[in-house]
């Protein structure tokens, strides 16, 4: 198909496009320098951007198939009915397969990674993917309380350690490392967890510090498309924002050729003040201070939104706390040598103090940390649902949208955070730095985030003039986010005023990096522990490239 | 004003779901209009004339009248926000489920998960109720939160489960776990079943007869004509709190003596 999208107003600042009028030319599913005979498609005085990019989202796998069943009544919050050829549905903050790929396109995003893949649960994982329809996908495998990987760091074998990392990845299908609550998780099979970089795991004798550095070399050893994704110690804690500070530093000097060497997630659950919830701040600043100091690190935000979702993480010990919390109702699993999630309700109510604050930091440290190092993300659905993020770009572009939002939360807010103080107000360029360029550039993914030639033609036009734009009137932009005019997958227009015109199928990304390793190194030891504790066989855990719709090979060298 | 009669041309082989028939939605139609109403058979939206007769009255208050043998018929006044609606007969599941203001009577029995979740208004069945009667829906811990309903006969399990407040009052006999895990409002029981209470840690539930007490429920003393929940109850009851198998458990239970 070849699409001509005439006289867009165009961001893409991968090119340096900031707000120029032009056409893009597409064919064959790829950006073109010029096209021919082409449908044209006037697009004058509308938004023009690549299509959105969502480097963390859980969307599929155990965790958020167990927030389905932990939450029937999220399912009747909203329940879809077949229509124009698309599936039924339903679900809010879980919300079930179809849903999620046609919610994305709506948006305008075309490419989304789900961040905590146990690898024992990765064939159920990519088979829901696989269900997905409309974006584009991958998984990053969980390292975080994983034998093998504590077993050869505390033995400091450190090319086995290398060819578990690639062999996993290969084995899961999964696209790089991600590691949560390190050490925590299989510590939290004792009834422990670790509130220290440098405290010890149970029988293993490996801190969080040595789990983290270890993986960050073996991924810039093993060159990934992209670099160690963490989930910090101690999230949602009270004084977490030392820990946090103390994690970034560990990569201060861990320079890496032509992207960061650690990407932090959800950076807004880890940058709180204070020594229990009655002292509880904002610490947003100072861990910014050392985001912009860094040159090796990259983040996501973790905005919070107000109101009923579902937490999941593969940080077990972390829910059970919020469950005491909450006192609602809880669900913990032990993936056997892998890993621990949870899951529970949460409720973000803007009258409570704490959840006011968090809804402040995550603003804060977009707002703070220098945008070419800032992802946006409400590490859906743990700080709110995906669709939600016109939101975010509201009180990131409108000081107005957030003084309207601050004059209706709990009143210590402002003496508690520096939000109110804050007056900066992103620019379009920055939303599409923060929501495209960035996250695509962190995954390492060259043909996507961006508009130049040769790049993926995934491209989202929104219904708004950019150049007129008043931030006052955020509430037509929070309308005209929601709803794209048209989103671009591939090539095709798959949404058109807002509605589905066309449901495909997109493409799993996964690394291959076996070609770096020697395979025999390990060997013995899969053998041997697969035989020994494993419940399934090891050539029943090894996912077929047969098994991905359609696979998207990334090799390696 | 106006009454809107509705016969029911035969009991369908399949169940009817007539959720949006409501008071406030024929308020304004023509009979025509009414009659094009869409209800749920099966997997087929069909229309309202296609399995009831319609008829149209003068009313003081609108009302909609259901009359024949309505147990193949669901969710009857579901999210009913006002106005009344009359079964002459038995009524399916789902009767009044989420109702926020109005009153509904039925003359005889009702399905499972009536009263589900409801926040107002006032509903009488004169038969029996199913079970999950007043219940927070699947999931929900955020249960029944208003309103008062009135069963002459008997009801099923789960009484008013996640129950936050309202009134339930059962004359005949509740099955196990009457008002398990409530939080609040207040249960009227003349005949419990075992387990009543379970899990409860706020609210008051007021019984004649109850065939056993859980462990969880300590025995606070007796009181005469107590007030409860703000309502005052003639005679001398022995007073339980718990169930403590909960943290910070508040719940009441009566029981006469
Ligand atoms: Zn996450």
């Amino acid at each position: 198909m070849k699409l001509i999208l005439k006289n867009g107003i165009v961001y893409d600042p991968a090119n340096g496009i900031n707000g120029e009028r032009m056409d893009i030319c597409i064919k064959d599913g790829k950006i073109v320098e010029k096209v021919r005979f082409a449908k044209v498609i006037d697009v004058s005085n509308k938004l023009v951007m690549p299509a959105g990019f969502d480097i963390h989202s859980h969307i599929a796998g155990g965790k958020v198939n167990v927030g389905r069943l932990l939450r029937p009544e999220d399912s009747l919050r909203r329940v879809v009915a077949r229509r124009n050829g698309l599936r039924s549905g339903s679900g809010y903050s879980v919300p079930s397969v179809h849903l999620i790929g046609y919610d994305y396109a709506r948006l305008g995003y075309t490419t989304v990674i789900t961040p905590a893949m146990p690898p024992l649960l990765s064939r159920h994982t990519h088979h829901e993917l696989n269900e997905i329809p409309m974006i584009d996908k991958a998984a990053f495998p969980l390292y975080d309380g994983n034998w093998f990987v504590m077993k050869y760091i505390s033995e400091e074998k450190y090319e086995e350690l290398k060819a578990y990392v690639a062999w996993l990845l290969w084995a899961t299908k999964g696209y790089s490392v991600k590691i949560t609550n390190p050490g925590g998780t299989e510590a939290w099979g004792w009834r422990k967890n670790v509130h220290d970089l440098d405290e010890e795991v149970p029988y293993f004798g490996v801190t969080p510090k040595e789990i983290i550095t270890s993986l960050v070399d073996v991924c810039n050893d093993l060159n990934l498309p992209h670099s160690v994704h963490l989930h910090c110690n101690c999230l949602g804690e009270p004084g977490n924002y030392e820990i946090t500070i103390k994690t970034l530093q560990l990569v201060r000097h861990k320079d890496f050729n032509g992207r960061q060497s650690l990407h932090v997630t959800h950076l807004q659950f880890h940058s709180y003040g204070g020594d229990s919830w009655k002292t509880f701040e904002s610490k947003a600043d100072e861990v910014a201070k050392e985001v912009n100091k860094n040159d090796n690190v990259i983040i996501d935000t973790g905005n919070v939104i107000f109101g009923d979702t579902t937490t999941m993480t593969a940080d077990a010990p972390m829910e059970y706390d919020l469950y005491l919390l909450t006192g609602l109702k809880w669900v913990n699993k032990d993936v056997e040598l892998e890993t621990a999630p949870g899951v529970t309700p949460y409720i973000y109510s803007p009258k409570v103090l704490v959840n006011a604050i968090q809804w402040a930091v995550g603003l804060e440290l977009a707002l703070l940390i220098k945008p070419e190092k800032v992802i946006l993300t409400t590490d859906s659905p743990n700080g709110g649902i995906f669709t939600n993020y016109p939101k975010v770009i509201a009180w990131l572009m409108s000081k107005k949208a957030r003084d309207d939002m601050l004059a209706k939360v709990h009143k210590s807010t402002e003496h508690r955070t520096v939000l109110p103080s804050i007056d900066k107000e992103y620019d379009f360029y920055e939303i599409a730095m923060v929501t495209r360029t960035n996250p695509a550039k962190s995954a390492g993914m060259p043909n996507k985030g961006h508009l130049g030639v040769g790049a993926d033609a995934d491209i989202a036009v929104y219904d708004i003039n950019p150049l007129e734009f008043d931030p006052k009137d955020y509430e037509k932009l929070e309308k005209a986010l929601s709803n794209a005019y048209l989103t671009i997958k591939g090539g095709e227009i798959i949404v058109k005023e807002g509605e589905i015109v066309k449901v495909t199928h997109g493409r799993t990304f996964w690394v291959d990096a076996m070609g770096k390793i020697d395979r025999s190194l390990i060997e013995k030891d899969l053998d041997y522990y697969f035989k020994r504790y494993y419940s399934v066989s090891l050539s029943n855990y090894v996912i077929g490239e047969n098994e991905l719709r359609r696979s998207e090979r990334i090799c390696v060298n | 004003m106006r009454e809107l009669i509705l016969k029911l041309k035969e009991k369908p082989d399949i169940c009817l779901e007539v959720e949006g028939i409501l008071p406030n939605v024929i308020a304004e139609k023509s009979l025509e209009e009414i009659e094009n109403l869409p209800i749920q058979y099966g997997n087929k939206r069909v229309k309202l004339s296609e399995f009831f007769d319609a008829y149209v009255e003068k009313s003081e208050t609108p009302r909609i009248i259901f009359d024949g043998d309505m147990s193949r018929v669901k969710r009857i006044g579901w999210k009913l926000d006002g106005g009344e609606i009359v079964v002459r007969g038995n009524a399916g599941m789902y009767l009044g489920a989420f109702m926020r203001e109005g009153k509904i009577v039925v003359e005889g029995d009702v399905g499972h998960f009536s009263a589900l979740n409801m926040s107002g208004g006032t509903i009488v069945i004169n038969g029996n109720a199913g079970n999950y009667l007043c219940a927070s829906y699947r999931g929900e811990w955020r249960g029944m939160s208003g309103g008062t309903v009135i069963v002459k006969g008997n009801v099923g399990k789960e009484l008013g489960s996640y129950m936050r407040g309202g009134k339930i009052v059962v004359e005949g006999t509740a099955d196990e776990f009457a008002g398990v895990c409530m939080r609040g409002g207040i249960v009227v029981i003349n005949r419990a079943k075992a387990r009543l209470g379970a899990g409860m840690i706020g609210g008051a539930i007021v019984v004649n007869e109850v065939e056993e007490l859980l462990p969880g429920f300590l025995e606070e003393g007796e009181e005469e004509n107590p007030e409860i929940e703000g309502e005052k109850f003639e005679g001398r009851f022995k007073v339980f709190s718990g169930d403590h198998a909960e943290r910070k458990a508040k719940g009441k239970i009566y029981v006469r003596l």
